[in-house]
């Protein structure tokens, strides 16, 4: 897709409408034609790709739900053509499947790579690894493995640890917090800095679990992502948590960034240095209220949608999830702020029984 | 906080707050049901619509129901309260509303019972849902448990003013001081653990996570009565809609999801349609209904509103991929799944319908469901019916209602396939058969009866003058009557009385008497078709009915049976008969002349001390089993003497029958046998001799025979029956038999005394029976 070259060849995080317009045009049309799908909701919506000139026309461009890539196989094009398939990690009981085609595969490590270099986390060096995320030759399917696994490509490396092993008895992933302990005991007698990933409760229990600090070398770099999924209760303010892993293993907290993605949506938000988690210009977000749909305005807390144009092959390319968020600007730009999860627990209780009694 | 009957400003202490409660349980546990729901009944009306606490309600009433909503609400709570619906859901669970103020007889059991409350009882009840934690808290009340609940803080200000109006009304603490509420986020407080583990029992209402968290470390005596998450759905059929209007249909149907705005979880969420009705006009129909719905839909949340984006992005892909329609409206939403399994809706008035060809793929999709399965709205027609409330039940679901019913529960009713107020209490059981002497006098006086009544409040009062004597009276509690008549109800079922059987009741009714009662009250157990015509019709009338409506059973004295002759032979094949003895010849008259199959005896009763015997088919004439369940018997100087187990009101203790007994040695040692001779008293005092019954019987050569004395200064004998037997040989036997009149009379003084006539024996008008002596001295 030419559109997309051209975003990867600007600066991530300078902000050019018309190019990403071009861009989300040229990967409208492509599953227009391609996914009967979305050729069906764009007609009812009496809409067409070539329609969306501004930013205030994505507003009008039919969006796709997370929750039907839960509930129901999408694919844009021939099943021949897929290279990977990813699932979600699933904290709510269902997966998405979402399948990459040999040209969304590049683009998002395309993107990912420059996002990550523009945001100065590339580096030449040669890093230790600590990856608290499932290990990928294993769980190969599961996204944020993959992820993890994308993100280790972006320095050299010299050792990689997987924290979630798994266990043949047990037939499933294991946590040993001591033996992570004793990794990063092994890594801060060594001169090559560290570079921590993966789902930030683990990260937590660990250096709770640490009777002394460490302190690891110097540029080393924490990388959270996937957020603290069944560990809600565990969750720390991020500037808090950004103080504690800097107490506990000498991490800087400019060095701590925490990243928001998604499966379905390659893109990925990585905080700033500031801990602001930065909208590239691979992509816009919308808040929309969940009652009216209708667009909310900076600083208003609402549904986040997710537009990017990389991929070619499964149609979230204008995805609406179910988190809560809230998008701002600043000088440096956009950013976002994930509030959690939207939705009710469904199974509600016996309530209201007593409504029942026969009125008179 | 309110903390049995002072208002506290928080919760300090929660340990102290338990001992409290365990100190007030055994006071709550004697105060008298009928007084506490009295009280609740005066807090109803205090709530009745414009009243006061109603107008203020309004004001604190925070649900996200639309006012119209709320105002419904409200009038439930009066009803809640009201004496008839409080009786009506305890006598529905417990039968007698006396067994939770102590203990009482029920039917079928030998012992006693006793419904004792748990003591203290712990409410978690759900969130923002007032009307079901003031439920819970009255459930607790009328099982007297003391009662600790817990509301949501949205609730508090409402609850504030329910107590507020208990406190007014209830100046004697019947019940205002034997409950608390607080308010504490679920699971997090430290107080929560305190409760639970320090509470006899507790009852949850909530979500899954949140039944699983109450669950989690409860001590094993703390017992735990949960009210999860469920589920509810309707199901149409082809047939259904082709004998009823759609548009009235689909007002029924939108009801059952419309009302509570689907909070209930009596709601239904789910539709099972049938796959060949036209999805679109069905559709259109029930949208319609839903739009027009009279109570505006509430306050949706902007999660709440998510979980209906999700859906409704997954209608249209299902509008796409199956062409399956929906309509997603602000009012309501409909879907069509492309699998039958059942799911939660988004709620709100969300309602997903899904297509099946047969019951089989209804089972099917909800089997695994069970726990989860609570009310099914039947849209089916009368052939389909039992089959799909037979198979749907069996799938799990633990009621059935007509669609438009779903939502209106019938006092009494179980919930989640358990009885809520049963469970509220433990049964307790007293097998000694104590014998109250206390109580016992055998005196059967108007005096006695009046003492028996004060004691026991309700029951029954029977009486009898007896053919001869003075009247007397007995009195039976409701509870035992209806034992006694459950009992002689058993015994016709093994006798072969069934649902094939039309039985008219020949016993005389009214005046106090009880065989057509009891027999009444037994057949009603039965499955048979009872006719209660009585004693008092005449042969015409009852012939009339035996022909027209096939009757094929009779219950009554012998004599009334006997005077329907041959009009009866061929049509009526059993007999049950009481009140008088049956003689051989009748018994032979009636099986071989009338063809009369079965013939057993109705019962060896007396209205003082109610059934004794039953007869079952190896009995001969005048053979009976004892009621060992329910009576002891002695022979003493070959009369029968009975102490009954059960009877408290009016009590049995060595009661002399009056009858003579025999004990049959039977091969089935679990049983007493006997045959009943005759009566005791059968002895006529005349001529200064005393001759019995049977020394005249023996004499006559036939147990069908009458006497009638006459002219008290020189008594005549006649003797009346159809035997044919001479004066000369009559008197000739008599003098051989009876020893007493040999010895003060010869043959030639009691020519002249002593008269046979062959003719028909003389039936009392008033009874129907025929006695053995006319005494006109």
């Amino acid at each position: 897709m030419k559109g997309f070259e051209l975003l990867s060849s600007q600066n991530s995080f300078v902000k050019d409408d018309n190019i990403f317009l071009a861009s989300f045009r040229e990967t409208a049309q492509f599953h227009y034609n391609n996914n009967a799908f979305i050729k069906f909701l764009w007609d009812k919506n009496a809409i067409n790709p070539k329609d969306i000139n501004s930013v205030q026309d994505l507003e009008s461009a039919p969006y796709t739900l997370v929750n039907i890539f839960k509930d129901f196989e999408q694919i844009t094009g021939p099943y021949s053509e897929i290279v990977l398939t990813l699932g979600s990690s699933g904290t709510s009981g269902q997966r998405s499947l979402i399948h990459l085609n040999l040209e969304s595969l590049d683009n998002v490590k395309k993107m990912a790579y420059k996002i990550h270099k523009d945001l100065k986390i590339v580096d030449d060096q040669k890093y230790n690894y600590l990856c608290f995320t499932y290990d990928p030759k294993i769980a190969n399917d599961v996204g944020t493995a993959f992820t993890d696994e994308l993100l280790t490509s972006f320095t050299q490396k010299n050792e990689v640890y997987y924290a979630l092993e798994f266990d043949n008895k047990k037939n499933d992933f294991t946590f040993d917090v001591n033996k992570v302990i004793q990794k990063l005991k092994d890594y801060a007698q060594e001169d090559i800095p560290v570079r921590i990933l993966g789902f930030p409760a683990f990260l937590y229990k660990t250096i709770c679990e640490m009777k002394e600090s460490l302190i690891l070398p110097e540029n080393s770099w924490v990388q959270t992502g996937g957020g603290w999924k069944t560990e809600q209760n565990l969750m720390l303010d991020k500037f808090k948590f950004r103080d504690l892993v800097y107490k506990k293993l000498n991490i800087l907290p400019q060095n701590n960034r925490d990243m928001f993605g998604m499966v379905e949506h390659g893109v990925p938000y990585l905080d700033c240095e500031q801990g602001k988690m930065r909208i590239p210009n691979f992509s816009r977000v919308l808040i929309r209220d969940p009652k009216t749909l209708k667009v909310l305005k900076d600083g208003e807390k609402g549904i986040l949608q997710l537009i990017c144009t990389y991929n070619t092959s499964y149609p979230a390319f204008n995805l609406l999830t179910t988190d809560w968020a809230v998008k701002n600007k600043d000088d440096s730009g956009e950013y976002i702020e994930i509030l959690g999860r939207g939705g009710v627990n469904k199974n509600k209780g016996c309530a209201l029984k007593a409504l029942e009694v026969m009125r008179a | 906080m309110y903390c049995f009957g002072r208002w506290d400003k928080d919760l300090s202490n929660p340990i102290s707050i338990c001992e409290r409660a365990h100190e007030l349980k055994n006071e709550y546990r004697r105060q008298d049901i009928e007084r506490i729901i009295d009280v609740l009944d005066k807090v109803g009306d205090s709530w009745s619509y414009n009243s006061n606490n109603y107008q203020q309600a309004h004001k604190f009433l925070e649900t996200s129901f639309d006012s119209k909503m709320n105002c419904y609400m409200l009038d439930v709570l009066p009803l809640l309260l009201n004496k008839s619906s409080l009786r009506k859901r305890l006598q529905a669970e417990f039968k007698d509303l006396n067994l939770l103020d102590d203990f009482g007889v029920v039917p079928e059991y030998s012992g006693e019972v006793y419904y004792k409350s748990h003591g203290v009882l712990l409410h978690i009840t759900a969130s923002n849902v007032v009307l079901g934690a003031v439920d819970s808290l009255i459930m607790g009340l009328i099982t007297k448990n003391i009662c600790i609940l817990k509301i949501d803080a949205s609730m508090q200000n409402f609850i504030k003013l329910f107590i507020d109006s208990i406190i007014q009304i209830d100046k004697d603490k019947v019940l205002a001081d034997k409950f608390a509420f607080f308010s504490w986020k679920g699971g997090e407080h430290p107080c929560e653990q305190i409760f639970k583990k320090n509470v006899n029992a507790i009852i949850a209402w909530g979500g899954e996570s949140s039944v699983k968290s109450l669950k989690k470390d409860l001590p094993l005596a703390v017992k735990f009565i949960e009210h999860g998450p469920k589920i509810s759905f309707q199901v149409i059929t082809n047939k259904f809609l082709e004998e009823n209007n759609i548009e009235v249909v689909a007002k029924k149907l939108a009801t059952d999801i419309c009302m509570w705005d689907q909070h209930a979880c009596a709601n239904s969420q789910n539709l099972f349609l049938q796959d060949d009705i036209d999805k679109e006009w069905f559709l259109d129909n029930l949208a319609k209904a839903m739009d027009r719905f009279d109570i505006p839909l509430g306050a949706v949340s902007s999660d709440e509103a998510l979980e209906k984006l999700k859906e409704k992005a997954r209608s249209e892909f299902l509008e796409f991929k199956d062409n399956l329609p929906y309509r997603y409206e602000q009012k309501f939403f409909i879907s069509f799944d492309e699998t039958l399994h059942l799911r939660s809706s988004a709620l709100n008035r969300h309602l997903i319908i899904k297509s099946f060809k047969s019951l089989v793929d209804i089972v099917s999709a909800i089997d695994k469901y069970d726990y989860y399965l609570q009310t099914c709205g039947l849209g089916v027609s009368n052939e389909e019916y039992p089959l799909y409330r037979f198979e749907l039940t069996s799938a799990g679901v633990k009621r059935i209602t007509q669609i438009g019913q779903m939502l209106n529960s019938v006092e009494g009713s179980s919930h989640d396939g358990r009885f809520s107020l049963l469970e509220l209490t433990e049964v307790v059981c007293d097998e000694s058969s104590w014998v109250d002497y206390k109580h016992c006098t055998h005196s059967f006086s108007k005096e006695t009866v009046n003492e028996s009544i004060i004691r026991n409040k309700k029951g029954i009062v029977y009486g009898t003058g007896g053919t001869t004597g003075n009247p007397k009276y007995v009195f039976y509690s409701n509870n035992e009557f209806q034992r006694i008549s459950k009992t002689l109800a058993n015994s016709y079922y093994d006798l072969g009385l069934n649902n094939n059987d039309r039985v008219l009741n020949l016993f005389m009714a009214g005046n106090l008497w009880s065989s057509f009662s009891a027999i009444q009250y037994a057949l009603d157990d039965l499955n048979v078709v009872q006719f209660p015509l009585g004693g008092n019709a005449s042969k015409e009338q009852i012939i009339k009915l035996i022909d027209d409506f096939n009757i094929n059973t009779l219950f009554g004295i012998p004599s009334n049976v006997l005077e329907l002759g041959k009009s009866i032979k061929g049509k009526v094949k059993k007999v049950f008969y009481a009140g008088e003895k049956l003689t051989q010849k009748q018994f032979d008259y009636l099986k071989n002349e009338l063809l009369i199959e079965d013939i057993f005896s109705a019962g060896y009763a007396s209205v003082d001390v109610g059934p004794i015997g039953y007869q079952t088919r190896d009995c001969k004439l005048n053979e009976h089993y004892l009621f060992d369940n329910m009576l002891d018997l002695k022979v003493i100087d070959g009369e029968g003497v009975v102490t009954s187990k059960f009877r408290k009101a009016m009590p049995i203790v060595d009661y002399s029958t009056g009858d003579l007994i025999e004990l049959i040695n039977d091969s089935d040692r679990s049983k007493t046998k006997f045959k009943i001779l005759g009566r005791k008293d059968q002895t006529i005092f005349i001529w200064s001799s005393r001759i019995k019954f049977v020394e005249i019987a023996a004499a006559y050569g036939a147990e069908d025979f009458q006497i009638q004395i006459e002219n008290e200064v020189n008594p005549v004998m006649n003797i009346f029956g159809m035997n044919q037997v001479s004066s000369e040989v009559f008197i000739e036997r008599l003098l051989n038999n009876c020893a007493d009149l040999r010895e003060t009379h010869d043959a030639e003084y009691l020519k002249n005394r002593i008269k046979i006539s062959k003719q028909e024996l003389k039936a009392n008008k008033r009874t129907g029976k025929t006695p053995k002596l006319i005494d006109l001295r």
